[in-house]
């Protein structure tokens, strides 16, 4: 059973870099695509608020897609949900296992095979060496790599690494899964299998959470919507409604 | 039933050893990932080479012998005792440096692991000493090679090294888990760390030897370095270790460990908000 609970969480972050001083006016304002929202007051420093006050309930069956503009807080709320920012108020609890698909390049070394990079990822997973090995024929034919996985990454295309990497990242099947604007290069063939296995892997899955600005694939496959701005949740509710609304402002961004 | 979910809220927080043990138990869940990794690295860095690690082996060789004549040179001493001396010291000291310099910047190095799941902290450290002790197993052939050479056959107090090298190892991964956690909040301290290493570097008895110094013995004596390297070089070179380098060492590990776990304990929940 899976299940997320958000109570009122915010998460700030403290900004460190030089000149933050002239941060504080342009949080003041409202900007563009709203990058960055107010400064809280802590004591002493500055802060960013990422999150503001977010409460959210899912269960098992719960595919929800969050939709936003840039800045809006959807990746922080997808890593709240992982584990990796902790609230700095309210608080995120979680039951299941979870699994993320945020930045499926990473690990990638020119030097090293396709096959040391399954492993690696495999292996970071906590997947054991021969579950990877059982699995390696498996992730040939999905990436349509074929001899290739013992070959250098430096010698393949994009298309190719992402292939490996997708093949990688869904080779899981968690209880909870985390996906954050996972679809780049890579032709459109693929993009057909892939978006058929995320499909496949959500709908096995307790929870799904999908961020993207890609609405018509949230509509494939996802029941609820959340439109986030500057940190809060704007609007929570079925995804056709949310949606829809969303839409009608979204040249306005 | 809500209670029976894992917190994840600021609110009464958890004891210390529970994060401790949290970071602990995810290193432990992942261990086949930091060995590979740690292989991998070494590996990598000779990819296409046509001897490969060995490169390390033959590297730290010419060093070595280029040293041993010139510090034998140096100090008038003979060869069968620079030799091993020098050896022996630099080995160490690069276990000691490069774990400390690698450390300092692997959770930067390694952010999107640190950005898609609750991650442990200890297991990229962990990660560094394991790399780093491969490439001291690579260095230790030559002292093999050295000790058959001139005739350094083991004796009972070598004996000692079954409590030296575990305080050496414990105290270089306290120390790498506090720069660690602390740089990527206080970036200076990566630069930092790499000017004190290679001050250190001269300092530290690690080529010459303390006997050799004719004034400001200090130097030497009041360095807690020069006598946790000494736990580990006098017992190989056949001799005891003071009971002075003993106290030093272990309050140096000690106190080491102590920090580390202090600051895993308060800060491991914010290093993602730092990097």
């Amino acid at each position: 059973m899976a299940r997320i609970e958000i109570e009122s969480a915010c998460v700030d972050f403290r900004l460190y870099a030089p000149g933050e001083k002239s941060l504080r006016s342009l949080a003041a304002r409202p900007v563009v695509g709203g990058n960055i929202f107010r400064a809280g007051s802590h004591g002493r420093g500055r802060f960013v608020r990422a999150l503001d006050h977010v409460s959210l309930s899912l269960k098992d069956g719960d595919r929800l897609a969050i939709v936003g503009p840039n800045g809006a807080g959807k990746t922080t709320l997808l890593r709240m949900m992982a584990g990796v920012y902790q609230p700095t108020q309210g608080r995120c609890r979680t039951e299941g296992r979870i699994g993320t698909m945020f930045d499926i390049y990473h690990g990638m070394e020119d030097d090293m095979t396709g096959r040391d990079f399954v492993m690696s990822r495999g292996l970071f997973r906590g997947a054991s060496q021969s579950l990877l090995a059982d699995n390696m024929d498996e992730i040939r034919s999905f990436s349509g790599l074929g001899d290739f996985v013992d070959q250098p990454l430096g010698t393949y295309s994009a298309g190719m690494r992402v292939r490996l990497a997708f093949a990688v990242a869904t080779l899981f099947q968690p209880d909870i899964l985390l996906l954050d604007e996972i679809f780049g290069a890579g032709d459109m063939d693929f993009f057909d299998r892939a978006s058929r296995r995320i499909v496949e892997i959500s709908s096995k899955a307790g929870i799904t959470v999908f961020s993207t600005h890609w609405l018509e694939l949230a509509e494939s496959f996802c029941n609820r919507a959340i439109w986030m701005d500057r940190g809060q949740v704007k609007m929570a509710g079925d995804l056709d409604t949310v949606l829809d609304a969303y839409r009608q402002v979204r040249t306005q961004y | 039933m809500a209670d029976a979910l894992p917190e994840r809220s600021p609110g009464p927080l958890r004891s210390a050893v529970s994060d401790i043990l949290a970071d602990f138990r995810i290193a432990a869940r992942q261990r086949a990932f930091w060995t590979y990794q740690a292989y991998q690295k070494v590996r990598l860095q000779y990819a296409r080479s046509l001897i490969g690690p060995l490169w390390l082996t033959a590297t730290m060789a010419l060093q070595l012998v280029a040293l041993t004549y010139l510090f034998s040179g140096l100090f008038g001493a003979d060869m069968s005792v620079i030799a091993p001396w020098v050896t022996v010291g630099v080995i160490a000291w690069t276990f000691f440096s490069s774990s400390l310099n690698e450390s300092s910047s692997i959770l930067l190095v390694n952010k999107p692991y640190i950005m898609e799941s609750e991650t442990s902290i200890t297991g990229f450290v962990i990660r560094v000493l394991m790399k780093n002790l491969i490439v001291a197993a690579h260095h230790l052939v030559l002292l093999v090679i050295l000790i058959v050479w001139f005739r350094l056959w083991p004796n009972a107090e070598w004996l000692w090294l079954l409590a030296s090298l575990p305080v050496y190892v414990i105290t270089t991964a306290s120390l790498a888990l506090i720069l660690a956690i602390l740089t990527p909040r206080f970036r200076d301290l990566g630069p930092l760390t790499e000017n004190i290493l290679m001050v250190g570097f001269f300092l530290t008895p690690v080529l010459w030897r303390p006997q050799s110094l004719v004034r400001n013995e200090f130097i030497a004596t009041f360095n807690p370095l020069t006598h946790l390297l000494a736990i580990v070089r006098q017992p190989l070179l056949g001799h005891a270790p003071q009971t002075l380098s003993w106290v030093i060492a272990l309050w140096a590990c000690g106190l080491s460990l102590l920090t580390a776990l202090l600051l895993l304990a308060t800060l491991r929940r914010r290093i993602a908000f730092w990097i």
